[in-house]
């Protein structure tokens, strides 16, 4: 599924060898089997930025609402 | 890892629509030592990184059903999200009175401290860098007289985020107050500044899943 974020900067983000600004330690990867996986699992749920969009779309489908909550972006594990 | 985890993105797939903001501009945010993408992760308890990752449950009309503060492992993520998904059948009860939903909201917060896995507490321990912030009398991290087994004893990150979620009933996320929920330990850790008694400012929890 294509995330709504605008998969080309998710996808620049993932894979620019850069100092990502982060302010806790576990936020980061361990290695090209890490960031696979975490690419893996990224794309396999759709992320929205937009909380009103995500309520129409969870009332529309009954569905809970996951929000998280980060300093930097989404393209770490939690 | 656990975003990556299948059971917890299996769990995602059929329960959630999922959403993400930086919040790095938040007055709440921690400000701590920066890591490059290459650095090795290491395995942590859960609830570290409070003031910086916050992961909300919430109803699909956006109340908050459950927050869980920074980090936690798959198998404590999986059991909160499912602790969730009961909380939200009860705010979707329309035979009950709002009071009662609130109360039963309550009641199911606080039962968690006493249902949950054995081991939580221990994986669920603020670092002891943070512990040094909470050993005062004002924390809610303290033990009432007589109930502490030592001096030293604090309550887990897993106790008092409950305590704190059940004096917040269903609340709309526009009014859960980020701020004061997270207040929990310290803002700005440095490794330059870490005091001797911390050998592993990151202690590992055994039921961490990599």
């Amino acid at each position: 599924m294509m995330h709504r974020l605008g998969s080309c900067t998710l996808w620049i983000a993932l894979t620019l060898p850069r100092a990502i600004a982060q302010d806790v330690p576990e936020l980061r990867f361990d290695g090209q089997a890490t960031a696979s996986a975490v690419r893996q699992a990224l794309t396999d749920t759709t992320w929205v930025n937009d909380l009103a969009a995500l309520r129409a779309e969870a009332q529309a489908t009954g569905k809970l609402i996951y929000w998280v909550q980060l300093v930097g972006e989404l393209n770490q594990d939690l | 890892m656990t975003l990556a985890n299948p059971a917890v993105r299996t769990w995602l797939k059929k329960h959630a629509v999922s959403g993400w903001t930086n919040n790095e501009h938040a007055a709440y945010a921690g400000s701590s030592n920066r890591h490059s993408p290459g650095d090795a992760c290491k395995t942590i308890n859960n609830g570290a990184g409070a003031r910086n990752v916050q992961q909300f449950f919430l109803t699909s009309d956006g109340r908050v059903l459950d927050c869980l503060p920074g980090f936690w492992n798959p198998v404590d993520w999986l059991a909160e999200a499912t602790f969730a998904l009961a909380l939200a059948r009860v705010a979707d009860d329309r035979t009950l009175s709002a009071d009662v939903r609130n109360e039963k909201f309550l009641a199911a917060h606080l039962a968690r401290i006493t249902v949950a896995r054995t081991g939580i507490e221990n994986d669920s321990q603020l670092q002891p860098f943070d512990k040094r912030v909470e050993k005062h009398s004002g924390s809610d991290f303290t033990r009432a007289p007589g109930l502490a087994l030592s001096k030293d004893e604090l309550k887990s990150v897993y106790q008092v985020f409950h305590e704190r979620m059940a004096e917040r009933p269903y609340l709309p996320f526009e009014r859960f107050d980020v701020a004061a929920y997270v207040e929990m330990g310290q803002r700005h850790y440095s490794y330059r500044d870490a005091s001797p008694t911390d050998a592993d400012p990151h202690p590992r929890s055994k039921t961490r899943s990599r």
